[in-house]
């Protein structure tokens, strides 16, 4: 899992698994597809051939990774050609759009959500957003209530609390009730959490926006505040597995050069992972269960669950509830990837990607969609038309 | 010379076709002196290509030989001038290591300054920062103006622009024999080799340029030159780890040249004085010594992937003075007039960089003695006018990295012959080659030139009706006939050339083209390339599959004496996809001795003799390590509130863990599932399932020789390692039972095609058949029987797919003699008419044909391509979660049987049987961990407690009460090795092999002797648990299945998919 991405193309033996497998080489035929963009172009841009906006269609969904069977990093090797290609051919303005969303974020904070939503509304707006490269009928997120986001901000407590939440940026602008729900349901297990504000955005939706620079500022400042917690002896849990993915693994992967970015990540857990074990170990019951909505519930996971290797936690912590139905659909990507599905001329794509997984929620007989991943529910909900919930909210509706 | 000896006549033969022949070549038709230039193989064969592609500076030789320097700087300017499609301006770098002597820097830096070569100091800063692979600690880095040359297209470069001003180039031409009259050269006797065919050239003149062959063609003459052939090693890598060449500053010695080139590093070299400039033998232990020498430059050397080696053999001049580095590296030239023989001159000793001032210098004396007084001009014209602005505005368009595409430069002035191929058919900008970008439409240029070569070798017999260069028509090669020739006897002679170029043009158009040369070693292209050749109507009576094993043959002396590594794991894929899939190695498949005749048998591969087995009973391997234990501190998962203390992991595990997704990992999961055991199954990657043929392969070769009849009856003959054997007859029929049953409800349901005791013997995308237990019935041979016409349909762009070469194979077996086929291409179907960055796929097809719309458009162009025939035979496209209603849909609505091939990766049929079993495995709610990388284990008293993943600063630990290993062998990293040494992953458990790693291998890549690495696996007992080398049984709890396990050799015995079954099916019915 450890990859250094500066590592060179030599594990890859050529075997085109990663291109059977590739969500987006699927989709279209426009992207070359993992092997060819990421080690057998690596080649080349070795060799100091310039590289084309054919780059630009990797949605770092990663399923290539999951699927070589030589450990070659091969969506890190895109990423780091398309941040040297953005670098040297300029940056499109929807990537820093959508890139710097974590600080972007931070501005409509004081903002009441009427005002944002509204004017995300606004045909006019979109017309301008189109402009700059958000597709007009992407589903943007819309932001949350005012007071709830101020909720997740005030837990933040000074004191020993030994466990961190990391809530991201989509719980803390779009849903803050999800980290709120994982608080509650980590306190009913005992423990006291914190949501410091010394942590900032992973990096992520930056480094698939070709803005490597910035992201690597924001390792920096996490990986510091991740050594200070670990110092204090205290994990960091986190409910979306971009989040987990990037702060535990990538940032070694994509800054070897830099000197303890990565001696943190271990603390750093999807918060699935831990409440299961928590469950597992007796910590948290599930013997006293309130009450077991019916129905079905459908199941998706997250490219970047899958690739954070732990399986696939929610779905058997919510398969230890007596009398609740949930299916996995294991139908594939969304197609959203971050913003990558809001992004003009990908829009089409990632909706062609997510089409399995549409058909599938749609047949499955569900009222409610789960899936860790924030924007994974966005997409979910554009694609099958279902209402979404990341799957320990519903956790927490059956422990009530 | 016997009296039908043809005969034509010239004013200069130059004989040997290296860079300084095509340079001289070029030099004469500058001049306007006629001349023929004879190679007694390709051009380009021998030490011009089989070096290190450094353009010096002359800075390596300051010290020892100021004059060669000199006139090293001197060629580097000019040829920098003149072939810039040839020449990458990397500059170098002289490279000090903490090793080496300061003082000597001290000298040379002096040396430099008196041979005019401008050697500045880079600040080390910015040297570590520009050249990060070097190694830290260097002292000192000194920049020079050397440069990357590309051999191949230098001396093809030269050789155009001599074909452009009249000079004639013969590939493939051996000089027989001198004429001389009177003191005096009057002609050469050559051998056309394909034909077979003498001839005789007249001429006033001949030029030696046969560098390290120089001697043995003089002694044609009766004369003697002290010429001691010295041979070099190097490593090709996958990958450039330096944008500049790097040389170790010390005084010349074996591996300090360190050359960028294109996509790949060329590192070398050693010099060994050898009898024999045909001595091009590649050894480990030289590769070996050179690795350790290149590490004290770049320490991550080892770890890189090496390509291949190759050796040349350099003409060094002694004339009774030293040998090998002490040698002179200067060229002399001979003028035997000296000696007494007039009209005759040898030029050689030199180097790459100064061919263009051998040529000079020599044509200088030739001009002088034929009376001629034009001047050289060599350095004066490019070798090849730069490409105008509209030819780069359409390259654009057509390669993938457009106008700077490395194909304009290999192309010259073929480039826009190329162009118009690929305009005229966009889906020949198709890649056939991936790893070095070469599209197919540049594939067919070069194929024709060189069918363009069979015309010229033909016309030699009749002379005066040579075509001129350049005017061959693309893909169509034609043999100059001559209508005074008796035509049975030209009939003769061109079925002998053809045949002879079916043995060469491969390795011919990969010299020319760069296919074949990078990351896969002709895996994919290989393939590919003989399809295209067939497509193209290249081919010669010889069986194309015959061309393929000689071209695989080619790639694997490269590889064989570095068997270690990330090279080993492609040389699995590699007899995965044409041995286990494609069947091109086995015997069998006809009755006619012609097909099977020059295949080499692949001899008792299951038991070979006692010294070539050390695999059963090994010698005593290194100390048998204890199984290492992992830290104590484990998991931070369970965090205790008042202590803040990080206690174990919990207790309670599961029954069955197992470790891998492919088909043995599976079947023992579903088995585990199913018999009620509590399973999770960790994989790392997905396995190599769809790279497999999808259907089972019981038993189809056993000592090398086909099963005949039952395969069960062969198990007997097997040896009491081979799984087989360990689990017996009845565990393997149930397992064969299990999958049956297993897959009827699914769409693609395998069935027994052969009959009840026998195998199929199924055609494969190679044009072969393989012997199959189980297949899908889109395979089923049945529908074959009967009917007198067949016809095979490919997909225009689908690159895998050649109806051509299936023809030519098929025909010569069992299942299609007799019968009429008829090769077809469809149509690139319309969703993919639009070229993109991605090459269509069988994948892409099949999906297609699971829509609603491609099903609509096969049964409207199947008919049309079937042409009327009984029965078709297609690429396995025909769905992926339908497949087996689309076969039938589609063969009601065409009104024809439609049968499948085993196809190469991506594999259709394989990837039905993922899905089948994953969806099985999911309905049976085992959990799958993706991405995880088992790297440890914790053993107590002979039982595994855990697995454990390591990751920095913690790990994960995976308990359960039974762990079935399922990681697969070489190619999915089950097995790791290092030269002479391998070992399992998991447990570390020491693998016995040879220390020395030639012997690791046989000779040849398709036998007869058989390869030890094939075995090399777990040693398991008959509960496949493994054993220590003394026998014992090691752990009670593990179970090692699929190809992990030694004793048996998937590739050459089909048995690969069979024994990853049973063995899965055993290990999950006990755990």
């Amino acid at each position: 899992m450890e990859h250094d991405a500066r590592h060179n193309p030599d594990d890859c033996t050529a075997c085109s698994i990663c291109t059977l497998h590739c969500p987006v080489a699927m989709a279209t035929l426009k992207f070359r597809g993992p092997k060819m963009t990421g080690p057998a172009y690596e080649r080349f841009r070795l060799a100091g051939f310039d590289d084309d906006e054919a780059l630009q269609y990797c949605s770092n969904c990663k399923n290539c990774e999951i699927a070589c069977p030589s450990g070659v990093p091969v969506a890190n090797l895109n990423m780091l050609a398309r941040a040297a290609y953005c670098q040297k051919n300029g940056h499109a303005a929807r990537d820093m759009l959508t890139g710097y969303c974590g600080d972007l974020g931070k501005l409509s904070l004081p903002l009441p959500a009427f005002m944002l939503n509204s004017s995300l509304k606004n045909p006019l707006i979109r017309a301008l957003l189109e402009r700059v490269g958000i597709d007009r009928r992407a589903p943007l997120p819309s932001f949350a209530p005012l007071a709830q986001r101020r909720r997740l901000r005030e837990k933040r407590r000074a004191g020993k609390a030994r466990v961190v939440l990391f809530p991201g940026c989509f719980t803390r602008y779009y849903e803050p009730q999800v980290g709120l729900d994982i608080i509650k349901i980590l306190e009913k297990a005992g423990y006291t959490v914190t949501v410091p504000n010394e942590f900032v955005c992973c990096g992520l939706p930056l480094v698939t926006g070709g803005l490597i620079g910035a992201a690597r500022k924001r390792a920096r400042i996490n990986s510091l505040a991740l050594k200070r917690r670990a110092k204090a002896g205290a994990l960091v849990i986190t409910p979306c597995p971009s989040c987990a993915l990037m702060l535990r693994h990538e940032y070694g992967a994509l800054f070897p050069e830099e000197e303890g970015l990565a001696d943190n990540g271990h603390i750093v857990l999807e918060a699935g992972e831990f409440i299961l074990n928590l469950i597992l170990n007796g910590r948290l019951s599930l013997s006293k269960i309130r009450s077991v909505p019916e129905g079905v519930f459908a199941y998706h996971a997250p490219c970047h669950l899958r690739a954070l290797g732990t399986g696939l936690p929610a779905l058997e912590i919510l398969g230890h509830v007596p009398g609740l139905h949930v299916e996995n659909m294991d139908a594939g990507c969304c197609g959203i990837a971050g913003s990558y599905g809001f992004k003009k001329g990908k829009y089409e794509i990632a909706m062609r990607v997510g089409s399995g997984l549409f058909a599938a929620l749609k047949d499955s007989g569900a009222k409610l969609a789960l899936s860790e991943c924030g924007t994974c529910r966005v997409q979910m909900k554009h694609g099958a038309g279902l209402p979404t919930a990341h799957p320990l909210s519903l956790l927490l509706d059956c422990l009530g | 010379m016997t009296d039908d000896t043809k005969t034509c006549e010239t004013r200069v033969v130059i004989i040997g076709g290296g860079a300084t022949g095509a340079g001289v070549a070029r030099d004469l038709s500058l001049r306007g002196i006629p001349c023929i230039l004879l190679e007694q193989g390709d051009l380009c064969a021998g030490a011009s290509a089989r070096f290190h592609g450094l353009l010096h500076s002359g800075a390596r030789y300051v010290v020892s030989d100021p004059d060669a320097a000199r006139e090293c700087i001197s060629e580097n300017r000019i040829l920098r001038r003149i072939a810039p499609y040839c020449i990458e301006e990397t500059e170098g770098w002289f490279v000090l290591s903490p090793e080496d002597d300061p003082a000597y820097a001290a000298i040379w830096l002096a040396a430099c300054a008196h041979c005019g070569i401008e050697a500045v100091a880079v600040p080390l800063a910015k040297a570590l920062k520009l050249e990060p692979n070097l190694r830290r600690d260097i002292t000192a880095a000194y920049r020079v103006p050397d440069s990357a040359v590309d051999g191949f297209r230098m001396v093809r470069h030269n050789a155009m622009s001599a074909r452009l001003h009249g000079g004639k180039i013969y590939p493939y031409t051996r000089v027989e024999g001198i004429s001389v009259e009177q003191g005096a050269v009057t002609g050469v006797l050559a051998l056309d080799c394909a034909s077979g065919q003498s001839f005789h050239i007249g001429c006033e003149y001949v030029i030696n340029a046969s560098g390290a062959w120089a001697g043995q063609v003089a002694a044609l003459a009766g004369l003697e030159i002290g010429i001691s052939p010295d041979r070099g090693l190097l490593l090709a890598f996958n990958h450039r780890f330096i944008d500049r060449v790097v040389n170790r500053l010390r005084k010349s010695a074996d591996g300090d040249i360190f050359v960028p080139h294109g996509s790949i590093t060329i590192f070398g070299t050693s010099s060994i004085s050898v009898d024999d400039p045909n001595d091009i033998r590649i050894e480990s232990k030289e590769a070996l010594r050179l690795l350790e020498e290149g590490e004290k430059v770049f320490p991550e050397l080892r770890s890189y992937r090496i390509l291949r080696a190759f050796a040349g053999t350099r003409p060094l001049y002694s004339a009774g003075e030293g040998t090998g580095r002490s040698a002179t590296r200067n060229f002399v030239i001979l003028d035997h007039a000296d000696e007494g023989l007039a009209g005759m001159a040898t030029v050689t000793g030199g180097k790459f960089t100064s061919f263009r001032m051998m040529a000079e210098k020599i044509c200088d004396l030739a001009a002088k003695r034929l009376g001629v007084d034009v001047p050289c001009r060599t350095a004066l014209e490019p070798l090849i006018p730069a490409h105008s602005k509209e030819l780069l505005a359409r390259a654009k368009g057509v390669f993938p990295l457009g106008d700077s595409d490395p194909a304009l430069a290999r192309l010259g002035l073929d480039l826009e012959k190329t162009l118009c191929a690929a305009e005229a058919a966009p889906w020949k900008k198709t890649l056939l080659c991936e790893c070095e970008l070469v599209t197919l439409a540049e594939f067919e240029t070069t194929a024709a030139d060189i069918a363009g070569q069979y015309a010229r070798a033909m016309g030699l017999a009749a002379p005066d009706q040579e075509q001129k260069n350049g005017e061959e028509a693309i893909g169509t090669p034609h043999f100059a006939a001559s209508d005074e020739a008796d035509e049975k006897t030209q009939e003769e002679t061109a079925q002998k050339t053809r045949a002879f170029y079916a043995w060469t043009t491969l390795n011919d158009i990969r010299r020319r083209t760069r296919m074949g040369m990078g990351t896969c070693q002709g895996s994919f292209c290989a393939l590919r390339a003989t399809g295209a050749l067939a497509e193209s109507g290249i081919l010669a009576p010889l069986p194309p599959q015959q061309m393929l094993r000689e071209f695989l043959e080619e790639r694997w002396r490269g590889i064989r004496a570095l068997l270690w590594g990330k090279q080993l794991r492609e040389v699995e894929l590699e007899r995965g996809i044409y041995m286990a899939s494609l069947n091109i190695d086995g015997p069998g498949q006809t009755d006619s001795a012609k097909f099977s005749a020059p295949i080499q048998v692949n001899a008792p591969t299951l038991r070979p003799d006692a010294e070539d087995r050390p695999l059963a009973r090994p010698s005593p391997p290194d100390a048998f390590h204890p199984l290492p234990l992992p830290p104590a501190a484990a998991w931070p998962w369970d965090l205790d509130i008042e202590s803040g203390e990080m206690s174990s992991p919990p207790v309670e595990g599961y029954d069955v863990i197992v470790v891998g997704t492919g088909l043995s990992g599976l079947i023992a999961a579903i088995t585990a599932a199913r018999r009620g055991r509590k399973t999770l199954l960790l994989s790392r990657g997905a396995g190599a399932l769809s790279i497999g043929s999808g259907g089972i392969d019981l038993l189809g070769y056993a000592q090398g020789k086909p099963v005949q009849g039952d395969p069960f009856a062969a198990f007997a003959g097997l040896a009491p390692d081979h799984p087989y054997a360990l689990l017996g007859p009845e565990v393997v029929r149930e397992s064969l039972d299990f999958i049956k049953d297993l897959s009827a409800a699914s769409s693609c349901p395998l069935l027994q095609l052969g009959g009840p005791t026998g195998n199929a013997w199924l055609p494969t995308s190679a044009g072969t058949l393989k012997p199959v237990w189980l297949a899908g019935p889109g395979m089923n041979p049945a529908p074959l029987r009967d009917i007198r016409s067949i016809a095979i349909i490919g997909v225009a762009g689908l690159k895998d797919f050649s109806p051509r070469l299936l023809a030519r194979g098929l025909a010569e077996t069992k299942l299609f003699a007799g019968k009429q086929i008829l090769p077809a291409l469809l149509p690139v179907p319309p969703p993919f008419a639009e070229p993109g960055g991605r090459d269509l796929s069988a994948f892409d097809l099949a999906r297609f044909a699971d829509s609603p719309e491609g099903l609509e458009w096969l049964s409207r162009e199947l008919p049309k391509a079937a042409h009327g025939a009984q029965a078709a035979l297609l690429p396995a496209i025909l769905g992926i979660r339908r497949a087996a209603g689309i076969q039938a849909k589609l063969s009601d609505a065409t009104g024809f049987p439609l049968l499948e091939t085993i196809c190469p990766p991506p594999s259709i049929t394989g990837l039905r049987l993922q899905i089948m079993l994953r969806e099985t495995l999911r309905a049976l709610s085992v959990p799958v961990f993706d991405n995880i990388d088992i790297s440890g284990a914790r053993v107590e008293k002979g039982r595994c407690l855990w697995l454990r993943t390591e990751e920095k600063g913690t790990e994960r630990i995976y308990p359960a009460k039974s762990f079935i290993i399922a990681t697969g062998g070489l190619f999915s990293k089950g097995i790791s090795t290092e030269p002479g040494k391998a070992w399992e992953n998991i447990f570390k458990l020491p693998i016995p092999m040879p220390k020395d790693t030639e012997k690791w291998s046989g000779t040849f890549f398709f036998g007869p002797k058989p390869h030890l690495f094939a075995h090399m696996g777990v040693a398991v007992d008959k509960e496949l648990h493994p054993l220590d080398p003394g026998g014992e049984r090691l752990l009670d709890n593990v179970f090692f299945v699929g190809r992990i396990l030694a004793g048996y050799d998937f590739a050459t015995e089909k048995s690969g998919s069979g024994v990853a079954l049973c063995t899965g099916r055993f290990a999950g019915a006990r755990a």
